[in-house]
Parts: C-alpha cells; structure tokens; sequence
C-alpha cells in the first residue's frame, strides 16, 4: 500500500507536535504559551487527521479538521480573555501568580519566586459590560499614549 | 449521485426528519438570538433577559415534553395519537441520535434551566446588565449539553463537549470583580484545554485505526477487528483511555477532577450549579451514550437478529475493557471526593466534592450496566434506569443545596460554614430545608436521594449474581457502602455548626424565612426531594423508558 | 370479647405517644406543669394500653402457635416491582422488649419532673416522639420501616442530649449520633444486599422481614470464595451498625460520654431501651438471615463479649463519677448478652433475651437514681458522696434492689439471666465445640464468671462508698436537701421494682413467650455452628491426629451434660 509510508510520517509528526504540546502546557508557567501549547497540540491532531483521512480516501478527517480550527479560535478567544483579564489585574502572565485557590491546609507551591513587578500600570484601558453603552470622553481618547 | 439528488436528499433529511426532533434545541438556540436581538434595539433593551430567557426555555420545555410523550411505550402516549418516531432515529445524517435517553436527558435539562432562571432572578447573581451575558451563556452550554445527549459521532461528541465547556469558562469568570472568579475561569479553560486535546488525539486514533466517526459504524468495526485477532488493539486502547480522559474532565472524575474544587469555590454559587447539575447529567448521559454505542451493536430489523447477536458476543472485549475502566474510576472518584470533602471549610469547595463522590456513584452504576449488558439485559437496563432517575433527583438535591448557598451568601455575605453557625436559632426553617437536602445527599431513607441510592446499589447486587466482571462489582458495592458512611460525617458536620454551634455575635443581615421569595425557591427545591422519596413511581416510570434505550 | 381488634390497639399504643406530643406542644402555652401532666398522663396510657396488649397477645392463639399478632400492613411505597409497606406486628422477639419501652417511658417522664426547668415544651415532646419511635423500632416487620423507626429514636435522643444534658453536651451528643448513624448506615446497606439478593430470586423487591428470612433460609448469601463471601462481608455491615449500638467493646466510647452528658430522662431511655436494638438486630436480622456467617463469627464474639464483660468491669472499678460507673457497667453487661447470643446455646440465648430486659430495669433504675442523687447534692463524684443512708433510707433501699438485680443476686431478675447465660456458654464450652477448641473456650467462660465477682465488687463499693460511712458535705452548691423520694420518684421506679422481683422469683412467664421465637431465629446459626465443628475436627483429624493432644479438658470425653438437651455436635464430640 503507497500511502502507508506517508501515513507513518505525517502521524510522526501529528504525535511530535501534540507530545510538543503536551509537555508544553505542562511545564511552562506563561499563561499565553500555556495557551499556545494547547494549540499546539490541537494542529498536531489536525495533521494526523488529515493523514488519515488521506489513508482512508475519504474527506471525513478533513471536515473534522475545519471544526477544530473553528473549535480551537473559540476556545482561544476565550481563554485570550482571561489572560488579558489576569494581566490587567496583576500585570503578571505568571501561572504562580494565581494560587488563592487551594485546599486551605496545603501551602502555595513555590518552585522559583515570582519576580518583583517594576511599574504596574495605573490605568488599563477596561470594556464596559457587554450591553452598556460605554462612557467616552473624546479628549482623553484622543490624547492617550497606550492602548 | 449527482448534486442535485445529494442536495435534495439532505433537504428532505434535514427539513423532514431531523428538524422536527430538534425543536427543544431550535428553541434554546432562537432564545440566544432574541437576547442579543434585545440589547440592539433600544426600546427592548430595557426588558428583563432573565424573562425572555424563561419564554425560550418554557418553549424548549414544553416541545422536549412532547418528544419524550410521543415516545412509544411511553405512558402518557394517547392511543389517538400517531405514532411518528420511531424508538431511535439518527438525524443530521446520523451525526445525532433521537432516542428515549436524548428525549429523557434533554427534559431533564430544560425542566431544570426553567428551575435555575427562576433561582437566579430571585438570588440575583446576574444583575440587569450582566443577566443578557449570563443567559446566552448558559442556554448556549445548555445546547452544547442537549447535543453530548445526543452525539452519535466522534465529530458531535467532540463538539458537543467543547459547545458545552467554552461558555462554562466563561461563567466561571462571571464575577468581574473578584480574582478568585478570574482565577477560577483560569484554571478551568487551562484544564479544559488540556483534556479536549487529549482527547481530540484520542478520537484521531479511533476514527483513524476504524476508519469511521460513526457510532454503530465503529461498533460493527471494532467487532470485526476483534473477530480478526485484535490487530491494532493497542492503538484503540490508547484511544479509549485518551478519550476516557476528555469525559472524566467532564464528569469531573479522579483524576482530572482538580479544576471542579477551585472553580467552584471561585465561581459564583449560581455557576456551580449549573456546572454541577447541568454538566454532570450531560456528562454522565455521553458516558453512557459512548459506552452503549460502542459495546452494543444498535437495533436491526428481524432479519439481522443472528448478525446482531454474533456482534454482541465479539465486542465482549471492549465492554470488559469498559467496565474496568469505569468502575475503577468510579471507585476511585467516589472515595476521594468523599474523603477530600471531609477537611472542608467552604459550603462550594465541600458541594464540589460532594459532587465528585456522586459522579462516582453514578459511574459505579454506568459500569454495571455495561457489565451485564452481554447476559442480562433486563438488568442493564434497570441499571441505566437508576443512572437516569439518579440523575433526576440530583437536579433536586444538588441544585437545592446551591440555592441555599446563594441565598445564604446573599443574607450572610460568607460562604464559609463557620459563618452558619447557630442559623437554627434565627432561621429554623432554612436550617430543615438543608437538613433535608443533605440527608438525601447520604441518601437516607424516606427522601429521595435513597431511592437513587438504593437503585444504583441494586444494579450492583444484580451485577454481582450474573456478570462476568463479579469481582469488581463486589468491590464497586463494598467500596460504595463504606463511602456513604464517610459521607455522613462531612454532611452532618454542615448540620451540627448550624444547629449546635452559638451564632457569631458580628452576625450580619437579618433572619431567613422560608414564607419569602427566596424562602419560596428554597421550598420549591425542597418539596420535590421529600415528595419524589415517598412518590417516585411516575418518575421511576420515565426513567425506564430512557433505561430501554440501547436494547 | 370486645370491638378493639389487636391490630387496631397496636396502631393506637403507637400512636398515643405521638397524639400525646402535639397536645403536650398546644398545651406548652399553659406552662411547665401543663406538659408535663399531659406528658405523664400520655405515657401511663400507653403503658396501660401496653400492658393490656401484652396480655391479649399471651391469650391468643398467635402466640401459642408463634406466629405474628396484630399484624398491620399498608401498602406505603409500592410501585412496579417495589414493595415496601408499613407493617407492624408483635411476636415473641419482641413482645417484652415492646413493653419495656412503654414502662421506661413512664419512668424517662416521672424523672425529669423537677430536673427539667427550661424549655420543657421541647424536651417532651421530644421524649414521646422518642417513645413512639422506640416502641415501633420492636414493632416493625418490614426493612425500611424499621429503619426509619431506628433513625426516628437517635433525633429526639441527639436533641435530648444536645440541649438539656451537661457541660459536654454538644461533643456528647455529636459523637453519639455520628456513631450510631454510621454503623446504622452501614447495617442498612447490608440489609438492602439482603433485600435486592432476595428479589434476584425471586423477582419482586419485597422488604418484608419474615420473607427475607425464609428467602435466605431458600437461597441463601454465598458463603465461598466464588460467590465473594458476600455472607460474611453482609454480616459484618450489619455487626458495625448493631454492634456500635450494643455496644461491642471497641465501639462503645460513644457511651459513656452520652450517658454522662444525656440528662437522667434521656439516660433511662438510652440505657433501657436503645442499647436494646442492637441485640435485637442480632437475633432479628444477623441470625436467621446470616446462620453461616453468624457461625463463622460466633467464636470471635463470644470472645469479644467476655473481653466486654471483663473490660467493662474493671472501667467501672476505677471511676470516680458515678454516673460513668454504672454507664461502664452497661458495657459489662451488654457483654454478657452478646456472650448468651454468640453462644449459640439455646438456654444462653433465651438468658440473654432475658437479660436485656433485665439490664433494661436495673440499669435505667440505677441512672434515674443517680439523677435523683444529682438533683440533691449537685454531685456525682463517689468520693464527694456519702452517708446518704441516713437521710434518704428509701433511696438507699431501691438503689440496692437495683445493684443486687445488676449484680445478679439469686431471686431478684439479674441471677436468673446471668446464670443462663454462663451456663449455656460453659455447656458450648464442654460439650459444643470440636475438643480442639474446647480449652480457649473454656477460658473465655471462665473469664466471664470473674465478671460477675467483679460486679460485685465495683457495684458494692460504690454503694459503700455514696450511702455508708460518714456524711460529707459536698464542697460546693447550695445547702443539700436531705430529703427522701418524693411522690412521683417513687412512682416512677415502683413498677420497676415489681418486676425486679416478679422476674427473679417467676422467670418462667417471661422465658416461656419467648423462647419459641429465639429457638426459631438462632436454630438456623446453631447447626452451621455444629457443621462447621464437625468439619474443623474432621479436617484437625486427618492433617494432623497428633494435635488431638491439645484437648487438655479430661471431660472432653465424657461430658457433663448439666442441660438434658441433644446436641447436634455432641456425636461428633463423642465418637
């Protein structure tokens, strides 16, 4: 069978890149490259789909690869969100940072200490509720040095 | 086949078949339109969203209702009626299924959104701007919900999980203002993330070695590698156990249960919830859904009645593999979350727990019924019966214990438990509707909680005389036996600081009567507990008819 | 003879005490004196009504043929292949532990006359709803009723405890209901494999008891290997729930902490009636359901009764708080009921059935009276006591009468239950067991007969020690009130007293009821017990003839058979 080789080597890669992504997510502390990591593993299961959907002659992987790029923005959307949310609050993107919840009898787990913030940021830009007109005041859009 | 004939053939699918069992999910989806339609224009922006969301889900209700009435050998069915759906009914081109367990789970849940938006106005968790946000949210995982009920294909099973859990991360975040809500929303995208790629990789190498998405397809393919010799049998293991992982993070199993504790302590007591009734059922009917499509060859007409049964005996191997891995985890998951929930001082982190140790219980019954499945399917049936009732209760137990939480919280301001103390002197009528929910939470008779228990333990014993698996379900019983007595412990300590404890002396808010609005919802939870351990027949009754779904 | 039929006067003494509560609640606004008239005149009717009950069931033809009396049954949840009913019925079982309930009632009331001041509204309507549940718990023929009737008595008993006991209170009656409820818990789940084992067979879940019996005598739990030992693991379920309730030696520190804390009402009740239900679970549920199992296990809990005995003996010896005392001595006690059962003579086990409510007269007359003492002196240490005698004789002459029935005086009730027992341990000892095991058993029996002289010995000194010698004033606490019974302490432990004596002098009337419906509960645990010898010896014999040589006892072969009853073993005892 021709396509056997081809299926090996691009399910190689699928696995490569998802195993790359695995361990990505668990060991880094980045939120943002915590959520690449997931992404990550996502295009190495899209890889091996396609190759099997190659192997198998049908379009079925195929259309499941377009679900998960679909699936994947939402869920990056989202997550992306929540990072901003988190950088907004502490200026931090550390994954330590954010241990208030735990089982009250057991200690934050400190493997290096989170460094010290130089300058956090006064004022982040912030979205009104979804819903609500936001209040706006031309000047200091006009004048304001970050976005 | 031309394009002409596909296009035709899929309309007529679509408009004929499909949509009509459709209409609970066509509704929840039309609701999520008009909500967003209603902040557009300005004159609606003023209308309540919690009420438009109550019309959509009220609609979704009563159209899920139908479908489950019109079921056949439903008892509510008039002999006038013409029977038009058959017992199972792939629709979408056989992406989904319609059958007594889609119509039995997609009732529950819409009975039980109708329940939760009434709970939520009344605690007010969703303010008038937030509520449009919050709404949307929720009857989108609600859709997500109904389509893991029904998924018959890798491609909805993935989607269906994903639909479901998305909007879920952002409820967990709901509470703008605080970090630990913020945290919470972290922590469960970051695991949700995680498991839905695992087990993307999972069905990538199922789809992949059977050469199909298809539930019955995969089924009759995993036969037929099994009747070969078991070639590539180790692939689908790792398969298996991959998308095992992608459902126990659903169904918040050991071990990828750690998001369940800390979401639910930072989410708000509303999110928890919806996140521990809602999802839970959701989760437990895929279980169930996945391990029947794929152990059990679906109903043929007479003719195949040999074929069918020659299936059956080859995929004796998966269901053995099924068991095991569902009752181990069962066992598991239900010792840790009871003995974890023990050491607790928050009322959410120690329901979240709570929570975890029934999933194990429902789990232990979900092994069952796939263990006895090969030679006694009466008893798989009864067994998916207690599965199903268990869950119906659940909505009552487990949504009553967090609407008390809430309404608490809202009295209180705390949502610790040392902050209950002494609430029998000023609220006795709070204090014996949590007495209440948390005894039937042990599942002590006459509630209804014992009753669920009490099926579920009978599944066992029934597994135990006739199954092959006999060792484990003698396990699976001695190991559920032992944890509703640790369970005792956590439940009644909850009791004891709210009866023995003296009331703080810096006690905030006033005292909570049950003749109030909140006090309403809280008795409108609590009734159905007691009244369906005394009454349970009708309820039990339905819960059989979805029990028949897979036979 | 008259329009009552039984079943209808069984449903009415039921529900006296529950009709009796909601009066005593409408009545609470007229003030203390109110309720507790109403309370008063509440539990002597359903004494009386008891009582008359009693009477009816030893004339009818039920109890002569051994059948059920005054049998009710409702359906209550019965839905599709479900049945569980509200049935209740009397028999043998639990004819005398029913009227004890009823009597300790009247006494738990007439004690807390005085002694209750705050909230009395509470406390009796508790106590009535504590009697109801008590008096249905003996009462009741189906599974689920009779557990819901068990939990129905620790409730009233957590609030009685929680509210009107001591200083530890709280602790107290959190311990006691975290206890029972978790043994209870794990009883009801052996129960219910009992229950669902049945409809297996049979094909409808039914809860009925006397079905269940007959069921698992039909197909029985599997007691091998293959079928996972499911017997046994279901026997030890029930153990962990009757045996926290006894209490069993390892399981008992919940009691004398409640009956510390409990007040005098709430300690008759616990000590009279409710350490009652775990043997009666034994003989009702673990014995004729369980034979095999129970004769597995029998050796290990006749050894773990005289552990019992000896340990609550010599607890007791030492304590200083009088109230503990006798609370250890229960545990010494109930011992000796666990040793009668679990020998598995018949002669022991009708002395224990005997026993239990004999242990239910002595010891709720010994914790009213130390109530009586409390309310006095404001004291129970033992060593702040002393020389009541000489102002209150009459106390001093009942408290006697119950330390001579607890300790087993020849014509008052304790001997009579006491000696059965022993005597039907020591005839299992010589004659019941394969001569292999006869040595270890006949330690144990001996072991238990020291039990009585330490009895004695903790029982008198204590009486020596509270009512004798010189009069010490206690160091604090108002001016003592050295007066003798009143007129409702004397009546609340008259009828005690009467059956103190009528018991010890004519044991026949209480044994002869009974002894059919406990033949028929352990017959089935005896012959396993018999098998199970007979295999031992056998298997001893063939592996190793040599080991014959530990069979010490010379009477090993010619025994001395006291009780002229065949033994199914002494074949294989006497080759």
């Amino acid at each position: 069978m021709a396509g056997l080789p081809l299926l090996q080597n691009s399910l190689l890669v699928g696995a490569l890149l998802f195993v790359l992504g695995l361990v990505g997510m668990l060991t880094r502390r980045n939120l943002i490259v915590l959520f690449l990591s997931a992404e990550l593993m996502l295009q190495g299961i899209s890889i091996s789909l396609v190759a099997w959907s190659r192997f198998h002659g049908d379009w079925g992987g195929q259309v499941f690869v377009i679900f998960v790029l679909t699936v994947a923005a939402c869920e990056a959307a989202v997550a992306l969100v929540f990072v901003l949310q988190a950088f907004a609050r502490t200026g931090r993107l550390d994954a330590a940072a954010w241990q208030s919840l735990r089982e009250s009898n057991l200690p934050r787990v400190v493997d290096h200490e989170l460094p010290a913030i130089d300058d956090l940021p006064a004022d982040w830009p912030k979205l009104s509720p979804a819903g609500v007109q936001p209040v706006t005041d031309e000047n200091s859009a006009l004048q304001r040095d970050h976005v | 086949m031309n394009l002409g004939t596909l296009i035709t053939g899929s309309l007529n699918d679509t408009l004929a078949v499909s949509l009509p069992l459709f209409r609970p999910e066509l509704c929840l989806a039309t609701t999520i339109v008009l909500l967003l339609l209603c902040r557009i224009v300005p004159l609606l922006r003023r209308l309540d969203s919690g009420i438009v969301a109550l019309g959509g889900v009220c609609f979704a209700l009563w159209f899920a209702w139908i479908d489950f009435r019109d079921l056949p050998g439903s008892l509510w069915l008039s002999s006038s009626a013409v029977q038009t759906i058959s017992s199972r009914q792939e629709i979408f081109t056989g992406l989904l299924v319609f059958d007594s367990l889609t119509a039995y789970l997609r009732l529950l849940l819409a009975g039980f959104l109708v329940l939760y938006i009434l709970f939520t106005k009344v605690s007010g968790i969703p303010d008038h701007e937030d509520g449009a946000d919050f709404y949307t949210l929720v009857l989108g995982a609600a859709i997500g919900m109904c389509l893991m009920v029904s998924a018959n294909h890798l491609l909805m099973l993935f989607m269906a999980v994903e639909m479901a859990s998305v909007p879920s991360y952002a409820l967990a975040g709901l509470l703008k203002g605080r970090k630990t809500s913020s945290e919470a929303a972290i922590k469960y995208a970051v695991y949700g993330a995680g498991s839905a790629g695992v087990m993307l990789y999972g069905i990538s190498l199922l789809a992949g070695v059977l050469g199909t998405c298809h539930f019955p397809s995969m089924a009759a393919e995993l036969a037929r590698i099994a009747g070969a010799g078991g070639d590539g049998s180790m692939v689908l293991v790792l398969g298996g156990l991959m998308v095992a992982v992608g459902l126990a993070f659903k169904l918040s199993a050991v071990p990828f249960h750690f998001w369940c504790p800390d979401v639910f302590e930072g989410a708000a007591a509303e999110v928890g919830a919806f996140l521990s009734v809602a999802s839970k059922a959701a989760a437990v009917a895929l279980l169930l859904r996945v391990a029947f499509s794929l152990g059990v060859p679906p109903e043929g007409d007479g003719s195949m009645q040999v074929a069918q049964a020659q299936v059956l005996v080859a995929l004796a191997d998966t269901r053995h593999f099924m068991v095991y891995l569902i009752g181990l985890m069962a066992a598991v998951t239900c010792t840790l979350g009871n003995l974890a929930a023990y050491g607790q001082t928050n009322m959410k982190r120690l329901l979240a727990y709570s929570t975890i140790a029934h999933a194990g219980y429902l789990m232990m019954a979900v092994a069952a019924a796939v263990a006895m499945v090969g030679v006694a399917p009466a008893g798989a049936r009864a067994a998916i019966s207690a599965v199903v009732f268990y869950l119906g209760t659940y909505v009552f137990m487990n949504l009553g214990a967090f609407a008390i939480v809430a309404l608490l919280r809202n009295k209180l301001r705390s949502e610790e438990i040392s902050s209950y103390a002494g609430l029998v002197h000023s609220s006795p009528g709070i204090v014996v509707a949590t007495a209440v929910v948390l005894v039937s939470l042990i599942g002590l008779p006459p509630l209804a909680g014992f009753v669920a228990k009490f099926l579920v333990f009978a599944s066992l014993v029934e597994a135990i005389a006739v199954s092959a698996e006999r060792p484990l379900m003698l396990v699976l019983l001695v190991v559920g036996g032992i944890n509703t007595v640790v369970s005792l412990f956590y439940y009644l300590r909850v009791l004891k600081v709210m009866t023995f404890d003296p009331p703080p002396l810096d006690r905030v808010g006033e005292s909570f009567s049950l003749v109030s609005l909140p006090g309403a919802v809280v008795t409108a939870l609590v009734v159905p507990v007691v009244v369906l351990g005394l009454f349970w027949s009708s309820l039990y009754a339905c819960a059989q008819l979805a029990g028949a779904f897979a036979f | 003879m008259n329009s009552l039929t039984p079943s209808t006067h069984l449903l009415l003494v039921l529900a006296t005490p529950l009709i009796g509560a909601v009066v005593a609640w409408v009545l609470g606004a007229r003030g203390r004196h109110a309720v507790r008239q109403s309370a008063v005149v509440t539990a002597g009717l359903t004494l009386v009504s008891t009582g008359w009950l009693i009477v009816r069931y030893l004339q009818s033809p039920e109890a002569a043929a051994g059948e059920p009396y005054a049998v009710t049954t409702l359906p209550w949840l019965v839905s599709g292949i479900f049945d569980v009913r509200f049935s209740i019925g009397l028999d043998g079982l639990s004819l005398w532990l029913f009227g004890l309930s009823a009597l300790l009632s009247l006494t738990a009331v007439l004690v807390s006359w005085e002694a209750i001041k705050e909230r009395p509204i509470g406390f009796y309507v508790l106590l009535l709803v504590l009697e109801a549940a008590m008096l249905g718990v003996f009462v009741a023929r189906d599974v689920i009723l009779f557990y819901v009737f068990f939990e129905f008595t620790l409730v009233p008993l957590f609030f009685l405890i929680g509210i009107w006991g001591h200083d530890d209170r709280r602790r107290a009656a959190v311990k006691f209901f975290l206890y029972t409820l978790a043994g209870s818990v794990l009883a009801f789940l052996g129960l219910l494999v009992i229950v669902l084992w049945h409809a297996s067979h049979v094909g409808n879940v039914t809860f009925d008891i006397d079905t269940l019996t007959a069921g698992m005598a039909a197909h029985p739990l599997p007691m091998n290997a293959e079928g996972g030992w499911l017997q046994l693991i279901v026997f030890w379920a029930l153990f962990a729930g009757f045996a926290i309730k006894v209490p069993i030696v390892p399981f008992h520190t919940w009691l004398p902490l409640a009956h510390v804390e409990a007040p005098t009402g709430g300690s008759v009740d616990l000590a009279g009636v409710l350490l009652k239900i775990g043997i009666y679970g034994f003989l009702r549920f673990s014995l004729p359901m369980l034979p095999d199992a129970s004769a597995v296990a029998a050796p290990w809990l006749f050894g773990l009764g005289v552990v019992g005995i000896l340990y609550g003996a010599l607890v007791a010896l030492v304590q200083s708080d009088l109230k503990r005392l006798i609370a250890y001595s229960s545990v010494s006690h109930m011992g000796y009921c666990v040793l009668g059962i679990f020998a598995l003579e018949r002669v022991s086990l009708e002395g224990a059935n005997l026993q239990l409510i004999n242990h239910g007269l002595s010891s709720a007359g010994l914790f009213a009276l130390v109530g009586m003492i409390y309310e006095r002196f404001h004291t129970r240490s033992i060593v702040n006591l002393g020389g009541i005698a000489t102002k209150a004789p009459w106390l001093t002459v009942l408290f006697m009468v119950f330390t001579f029935s607890s300790i087993g005086l020849p014509g008052l009730n304790g001997f009579v239950g006491e000696f059965m027992i022993l005597a039907g341990s020591f005839q299992r000892a010589w004659t019941g067991v394969a001569p292999a095991f006869q040595s270890p058993f006949l330690v144990m029996s001996v072991s238990a007969v020291l039990g009585v002289v330490l009895g004695a010995w903790y029982m008198l000194w204590a009486v020596e020690r509270v009512f004798f010698g010189t009069s010490r004033q206690p160091p604090h606490g108002p001016p003592v009130e050295a007066c003798d019974l009143r007129w409702y302490e004397t009546l609340s432990l008259l009828p005690l007293v009467v059956f103190v004596f009528w018991i010890g002098i004519a044991p026949a009337t209480f044994l002869h009821p009974a002894a059919a419906a406990v033949r028929n509960a352990s017959s089935a645990a005896a012959e396993a017990f018999a098998d199970r010898m007979q295999a031992a010896q056998a298997t001893i014999q063939t592996i190793a003839p040599t080991v014959n040589r530990v069979v010490v006892h010379p009477h090993a072969s010619t025994p001395i058979n006291v009780f002229p009853q065949p033994l199914p073993s002494q074949s294989s005892a006497n080759p």
